[in-house]
């Protein structure tokens, strides 16, 4: 029996595609929140924060409303003759839908943690608002947002119910390991599942791991030889 | 020239100061939550005053008629925090750089100049993490000044350092101040350090400024009972006139010689505790019987308190706090000794 190993393709292209998005999208949300201090803030906080505690089918179905082929997003993108529903591009937004509010909600608390006067300083040594979030903010709360990056990554790789939902499970377009995973278990096929699930312990477990030890470095580098 | 006018509601009171001076180097001395924090953040336009003005030489920064706020980075201003906020991701020489406009090259030359200026060269390509707390003050002021700001605004530098370092790192903004040719404010709630740093002192309690005036006037005779105490004066008491030069001192029960004139009918007198001398005989003017009630030594100094009217059965309240080297303690032998407040160094302050 030849094994499938196009999972595995699908999977890391979804992933990765995923993560770039919500790094960014989470690092500029995050700052902006952090220092948005008007009278919605709670609420915007909750809106953003919402989909970490949904239910995996209730994301899918919002998902499915807003990007189906009667959807506001899904009749939009047809007008480009692009269909997102059932593709591996609804993979990725299921994943970013569902991942973003743990890179937001981590990196806004790294973002939190950062001495103000050092942001005062950069202001008043004449840096502009975006030099000051990405030359002073956004590396001063590197160790949280490297954090939040693996954390993404592996809440990505991990997606399954909304996935499952908006992209569907076709083989060789939008079977994803953890889907895989699920139809091999539900036909009987256990050794096909126990290989996927040994490959998704490992990346995943790799991925947390060098994130440590790169952190653990980075940290070395920068103090180290005086303390 | 330095004109400032800045009112703000803060939560637990109201910022109200007016300033308008041509000095070029000026102490700010206050205890903690007075506001003089707030001061120069309102000039670095870090906080946004609610009302008033803020000019330096011909340059307006803020103006709350004219709707004139400058950005903070449009400002000018170099800001030395208490923590001295060094970028730690950044090399010593990348701090400095920072703040330097120009092309690469450019920066890195003038960086390296003010490296060598502020004895940097082997540290230059450490993190703010692996150097002393003297070395990241250094670096935050070669950091500021590579901005070439208009106004150095200093928030308390020396009170995150060791005391034997803080004497050192005091000399050196000496020199640092003299070489800066803007205007520069310098917070602290040590009186010693202002005195030391500054020639002209404003005095801020309660959010104002009480008084602004040279340092040598204001120790000697400061205007009110709050800036007495935040130059240091331990002894102050109610007063009433008696004539043009003697007052009834209402707390210690005595009469005692000015050698100012006493301008109003009641206000207060105030004795610093290291100018009260202690003597053998009770001979001339302002000289009192004591007794001790308590004693405080400390390294090189010993704080002795004592009452005028004899030694207190149960508390331990005292009239007096003097302060003295302990040879002059040796002069004190029994319980009770003589002193005398020298007129010329008891102050009168209208209420």
């Amino acid at each position: 029996m030849g094994f499938d190993l196009t999972p595995a393709y699908i999977s890391l292209k979804v992933t990765l595609t995923a993560t770039l998005i919500i790094f960014f999208l989470g690092l500029l949300i995050a700052w902006w929140m952090t220092n948005y201090n008007g009278r919605f803030k709670l609420v915007i906080d909750g809106v953003l924060t919402l989909p970490l505690v949904l239910p995996p089918t209730v994301a899918g179905f919002i998902l499915l409303v807003l990007i189906g082929k009667n959807g506001p997003v899904g009749q939009f993108m047809s007008l480009f003759g692009v269909n997102i529903i059932f593709s591996w591009y609804a993979a990725v937004i299921a994943s970013v839908f569902v991942a973003f509010p743990l890179m937001y909600r981590t990196v806004m608390g790294a973002f939190e943690q950062i001495d103000h006067n050092i942001l005062s300083a950069a202001r008043t040594l004449g840096a502009s608002e975006w030099t000051v979030f990405w030359k002073i903010a956004v590396p001063a709360a590197r160790p949280g947002i490297a954090a939040a990056t693996a954390l993404t990554f592996a809440r990505c790789l991990g997606e399954f119910g909304a996935t499952l939902m908006v992209a569907g499970n076709i083989p060789g377009k939008t079977t994803t390991i953890p889907l895989a995973i699920y139809f091999a278990t539900q036909s009987n096929n256990m050794e096909v599942a126990v290989i996927w699930v040994a490959i998704i312990m490992v990346i995943s477990l790799t991925v947390l791991i060098v994130m440590n030890y790169w952190e653990a470095h980075q940290k070395k580098l920068r103090k180290g030889a005086s303390d | 020239m330095l004109d400032l006018k800045i009112e703000k509601k803060l939560a637990d009171f109201n910022l109200s100061m007016q300033l308008k001076t041509d000095e070029k180097l000026i102490g700010i001395l206050g205890s903690s939550g007075s506001g003089k924090s707030m001061l120069l953040k309102c000039i670095a336009g870090l906080v946004k005053p609610d009302n008033g003005r803020i000019q330096i030489d011909q340059d307006i920064l803020y103006d709350a008629d004219q709707k004139i706020d400058l950005p903070i980075r449009k400002r000018r201003v170099g800001f030395l925090f208490q923590n001295y906020a060094l970028f730690p991701n950044m090399t010593v020489v990348e701090n400095i750089c920072f703040g330097i406009d120009g092309e690469k090259e450019k920066k890195h030359e003038q960086a390296m100049n003010l490296i060598e200026k502020y004895y940097l060269t082997e540290i230059k390509d450490r993190y703010p993490g692996q150097i002393s707390g003297g070395q990241q003050q250094r670096v935050a002021l070669a950091r500021a000044i590579a901005s070439k700001p208009e106004i150095m605004l200093l928030d308390e530098p020396f009170s995150a350092l060791d005391v034997h370092l803080r004497n050192r790192m005091i000399h050196e903004m000496q020199l640092f101040l003299k070489d800066f040719d803007g205007i520069a404010l310098f917070v602290t709630h040590n009186m010693e350090e202002a005195y030391q740093l500054c020639d002209h002192i404003a005095v801020v309690a309660d959010g104002g400024i009480e008084s602004f005036q040279d340092k040598k006037e204001l120790f000697k005779s400061p205007g009110s009972v709050s800036t007495a105490q935040i130059t240091g004066c331990k002894n102050v008491s109610a007063a009433k006139k008696k004539d043009e030069q003697h007052v009834f001192v209402v707390d210690w029960g005595v009469t005692l010689k000015l050698a100012a004139k006493v301008s109003c009918e009641s206000g207060f007198v105030g004795m610093r505790a290291n100018q009260i001398k202690v003597i053998d005989q009770p001979e001339g003017e302002n000289c009192l019987k004591v007794w001790m009630v308590d004693e405080a030594e400390t390294l090189f100094k010993t704080s002795v308190f004592v009452r005028i009217d004899g030694i207190p059965l149960k508390d331990k309240d005292y009239h007096l706090h003097l302060i003295m080297v302990y040879e002059e303690r040796k002069r004190i032998l029994g319980n009770d000794f003589f002193i005398r407040l020298p007129a010329e160094s008891l102050f009168f302050m209208e209420e």
